[in-house]
């Protein structure tokens, strides 16, 4: 037990987690003094997840700070955890992303206790799934994650209310079922070929189901990160979710919830299924560039501001996950850089749509213009976080866009060309914005002469820039930790084409 | 004294004592001091039965082996019992009704009866328990009458005694087929003949029919409508648990085969149409009536799983009753608000109740299988331990059903949050802050310690 007290994962999901459990019980504090006492704890948790990357070991491969405990012995469910780089990273920006979601939480009303509880739960669980060696612990997490999703835009959301969030959470409950199905099956099948009935990953990464059994399952649970992602078809959710949803839940949404989709994909699915995978790799990879054209071509066409930075968001998350089954060394890197980049300049693009938002209480891009004038430090913060999506060097963006493209165009020559045409598309849409938001005409009058950004929305913004320049100028760190996770899923494929004897 | 001494030395002894005392309760309508007491006394009764329950580590035959009693039927007892004393609890302060001797009486006979029926494991006793049992409930559901409420109870009569018909026919035919009516060598005579195969169905259907199972009740919900709101969470859980165990014993005797099959089919459409049901209902009360049918569909479904889903199914009862109940005790206080409990009567409840709402969230979460709360452990529990004896479609439905709960969920959560409210003030009282509040606390610690649960559970 004092191994487990001084495993730092267990201590950067216990931190939130005891603190959500404690909220509901302290009496009346008002909302300034509870958002200081969250945020300092939320500081604590960073402190955590920096011992723990600190701690991390790249050079070693397979999982590290491991632990296991027995939870529900009947049916050999364990409470295991341990963390290979990636998850070490997302862990880390889960913990960061917490932070600044509660920094912006001022303009949180009413329930304020149950917010802080629910942010405080979705850190802790996350936290959890991204150290998962367990699939029924990793299920759990991720069902955990629903509720207070749904909240954020239910509850705290701004206009329309509950059209988005509801329709996140059907599909989130109906993905959730196949997910249990899939689980169910996985573990049936395993138990059926070893006589040991099990929800270890390790151990079932070793399963030998057959491919037609394998392409079922990857399908079932493939569908449940691909909602969460969010893949054409799959992704009506997230514009409406995104434009009803607050600031923070945004952040979070972008920050956290959509990077645990892209860490199924690594962890449970690629891994587990690689033959599925590599049948169904070309399909995906279809999906995935019909998504980034389709959500380019989205974006291009909405002027709600919100919603078309969820169309750039799902464009080039579905850029990560094209790099990620295609199953291309340098482009599975590329991924999971992209998928980090992403969260960070998303999480940048939500807070200067919500700066808008609390000034004018208007998300409506016709509505402003010239903004460069009157508000010169919100415009270079526009324009650098939208450029750190596309390809300009020093930005995030540039090296896990190569990465993907080099990478993916030695096995999709054609999809990369397409993915190509989407980026050109993206990078229009982008423009467009730019003018019409900084330097068009003005759309109403009394959006002239807005003040710039505060101290506050300042030093949030400013640590997500400088993470745009590093990982853009510093790829190195990233993804000499993401090396691991990038080689086991190449292992895995190297031991199918082995068997098969088929090469790409 | 002997006598005494006897009883006193088997675990029966707080099954006597109720009964006894609930006959005497009876009396405060000729001893008029007593009358508006009867509830208290019932209470004291119950708790002292309560703690007359002890664990011995091995089982006791009685009654020429026609119940043997464990330490798994004291547990059982345990839940019968907390609940009974949580009814009488919330029946003394519900506003709504002065009940009387009468109806303390028939809570406390049925309980014991149910008691007594949980441990029978002969056919004819188990018979006995259940009719006494179903006969208590039928007089809770009459007592109060209005015009709706006695078509509806009329019609619920007719149907319990068509069911008695039919079971004691059954139980006929299978007297003249079987030298012993016991369970337990039922199960070593090997697959019946076709007579008494029926016999069996029969009897299976009528018990299934007490359980509340689908289709054979389907007048469960609308009683359930008619009734006050402390009958309502009793004749919603407590009065269905000898029916489950009594069907569980039942099932034990076709380990195999086409009834088997049958068995599961219905328990599989009795989890999955109580749910649809439950999505489709705006009236609040059919709404967790139908639950509770779908409650009866996971028990029934958890038989398939061997002996730790039946660890799961007890550890199950009383999580869901604990639910039940809260949501009861804030229903009822919502009454003096709101005349007919449609959805909408919740709207705006959080805002004016957090913590009653957090609470509120807490047994809705547990009904619907929704994490962190321990429904959802226990259902994907049920869901794998089924699978795992080979069963993959009755798995797969129960994950749908479990599905299907989380839509009624999300509703009920958001008039809670989102809506706005029509009242002013949405105060529950006091008493009823107690009853949610220890049933959300002991949701909480059940959260925290399934595992230590399951594992005691499956232990003994």
């Amino acid at each position: 037990m004092t191994e487990l007290f001084s495993n730092p994962i267990f201590i950067c999901m216990a931190i939130p987690a005891v603190f959500c459990l404690v909220i509901p019980l302290i009496p009346q504090l008002s909302k300034f003094t509870l958002q200081k006492v969250s945020f300092s704890v939320s500081l604590a948790v960073i402190a955590s997840a920096i011992w723990l990357t600190y701690s991390y070991q790249p050079q070693n491969s397979g999982f590290q700070f491991t632990y296991t405990v027995q939870w529900i012995k009947q049916l050999n469910i364990n409470y295991s955890i341990g963390v290979d780089g990636f998850g070490v990273l997302l862990i880390l920006l889960t913990s960061f992303f917490t932070t600044i979601a509660i920094a912006l939480s001022r303009h949180i009303k009413k329930f304020t206790r149950l917010y802080y509880a629910c942010l405080f739960l979705l850190e802790a669980a996350t936290i959890g799934l991204f150290s998962s060696l367990d699939l029924f612990m990793f299920y759990f997490l991720w069902e955990v994650s629903l509720p207070p999703v749904f909240f954020m835009a239910g509850i705290w959301g701004t206009q329309l209310r509950l059209a988005g969030s509801k329709l996140f959470f059907l599909l989130s409950a109906l993905c959730s079922a196949l997910m249990e199905i899939a689980i169910l099956w996985l573990v049936y099948e395993n138990y059926n070929l070893t006589g040991v009935w099990t929800f270890s990953i390790l151990q079932l990464y070793n399963s030998d189901i057959n491919t037609l059994t394998q392409i079922s399952l990857f399908i079932l649970l493939g569908i449940s990160f691909f909602v969460r992602i969010p893949l054409f078809p799959f992704h009506m959710w997230f514009p409406a979710f995104s434009g009803e949803s607050p600031a923070s839940g945004n952040i979070i949404l972008s920050g956290f919830i959509i990077p645990a989709g892209i860490y199924g994909i690594v962890r449970v699915l690629l891994p587990m299924f690689p033959e599925g995978g590599a049948v169904l790799s070309p399909y995906i990879s279809f999906l995935c560039v019909l998504t980034v054209i389709y959500c380019s071509l989205m974006a291009w066409s909405k002027h709600n501001f919100k919603k078309l930075a969820a169309y750039l968001i799902s464009a080039n998350t579905a850029l990560a996950v094209f790099g990620i089954v295609s199953l291309n060394m340098y482009a599975v890197r590329g991924g999971v850089l992209h998928c980090l980049g992403v969260a960070v300049s998303s999480a940048a693009l939500f807070i200067l749509c919500g700066c808008l938002q609390n000034r004018t209480g208007s998300v409506i891009m016709d509505d402003y213009g010239g903004l460069a004038v009157f508000m010169p430090k919100y415009s270079i913060a526009m324009i650098i976080t939208l450029f750190s999506f596309m390809i300009i060097p020093c930005l995030s963006g540039f090296v896990a866009n190569i990465l993907i493209l080099v990478g993916t165009f030695s096995v999709y020559p054609w999809l990369t060309g397409f993915a190509l045409i989407g980026i050109l598309l993206f990078a229009v849409c982008v423009l467009n914005i730019l003018h019409s938001l900084l330097f068009g005409t003005v759309g109403k009058k009394e959006n002239m002469n807005l003040p710039d950004l505060n101290y506050h929305e300042y030093l949030c913004l400013i640590p997500l820039i400088i993470l745009m320049f590093v990982l853009g100028a510093a790829p190195d760190f990233p993804l000499k930790y993401s090396e691991n996770s990038a080689e086991h899923l190449m292992n895995a494929q190297t031991k199918v084409q082995d068997e098969t004897g088929d090469y790409k | 004294m002997q006598v005494y001494t006897a009883l006193a030395g088997t675990t029966i002894c707080p099954f006597f004592i109720i009964l006894c005392a609930s006959a005497v309760l009876l009396l405060p309508g000729i001893i008029k001091p007593l009358r508006g007491l009867q509830g208290y006394i019932s209470i004291c009764i119950s708790l002292i039965s309560l703690f007359c329950l002890r664990f011995t580590g091995k089982s006791i035959s009685l009654f020429n082996n026609a119940f043997i009693i464990d330490d798994k039927s004291v547990i059982i007892w345990f839940v019968i019992l907390f609940f009974l004393i949580v009814t009488l609890f919330v029946s003394i302060n519900n506003k709504e009704n002065n009940y009387g001797g009468k109806y303390y009486f028939c809570l406390l006979t049925s309980s014991a009866f149910l008691m007594l029926a949980v441990t029978s494991v002969n056919l004819i006793s188990a018979f006995i328990c259940l009719e006494i049992a179903g006969m208590c409930t039928y007089k809770l559901t009459s007592i109060y009458k209005n015009v709706h409420m006695v078509k509806i109870v009329k019609k619920f009569r007719k149907i319990s005694i068509f069911y008695s018909i039919i079971s004691f026919i059954s139980l006929i035919i299978l007297g003249f087929s079987y030298d012993s009516l016991n369970t337990n060598s039922l199960y070593y005579y090997g697959m019946p003949g076709a007579m008494a195969t029926m016999a069996f169905i029969m009897f299976a259907v009528s018990v299934m029919f007490k359980a509340g199972a689908l289709p054979f009740n389907l007048i469960f919900a609308g009683v359930c409508d008619v009734v006050s709101l402390p009958v309502l969470s009793y004749i919603a859980t407590v009065s269905r648990i000898g029916a489950i165990f009594v069907l569980y014993k039942i099932f034990t005797i076709f380990h195999y085969g086409v009834v088997f099959n049958l068995f599961f089919v219905i328990a599989i459409a009795t989890a999955l149409f109580g749910e649809l049901f439950a999505l489709l209902q705006n009236n609040l009360k059919k709404l967790f009536a139908y639950t509770a049918v779908a409650h009866t569909g996971y028990c029934l479904t958890a038989y398939m799983g061997g002996e730790y889903a039946m660890s799961l199914l007890i550890a199950s009862m009383p999580l869901y009753f604990a639910s039940l109940f809260g949501i009861c005790a804030v229903l009822s206080d919502l009454k003096h608000y709101e005349k007919s409990l449609f959805t909408g009567a919740l709207n705006g409840f959080a805002n004016q109740n957090p913590l009653a709402g957090l609470c509120m969230g807490i047994f809705l979460f547990t009904i619907a299988g929704i994490p962190v709360l321990p429904g959802f452990i226990l259902k994907f529990n049920i869901a794998a331990s089924v699978m795992k004896t080979g069963y993959m479609l009755p798995a797969l439905f129960s994950v749908f059903a479990s599905l299907i709960s989380s839509f009624y969920a999300l509703r009920i959560i958001s008039a809670m949050y989102i809506e706005e409210s029509s009242y002013k003030e949405l105060k529950i009282s006091s008493s009823g802050k107690i009853v949610v509040y220890m049933m959300a606390i002991i949701l909480v610690l059940s959260t925290v310690f399934l595992s230590h649960m399951l594992n005691y559970i499956s232990g003994l």
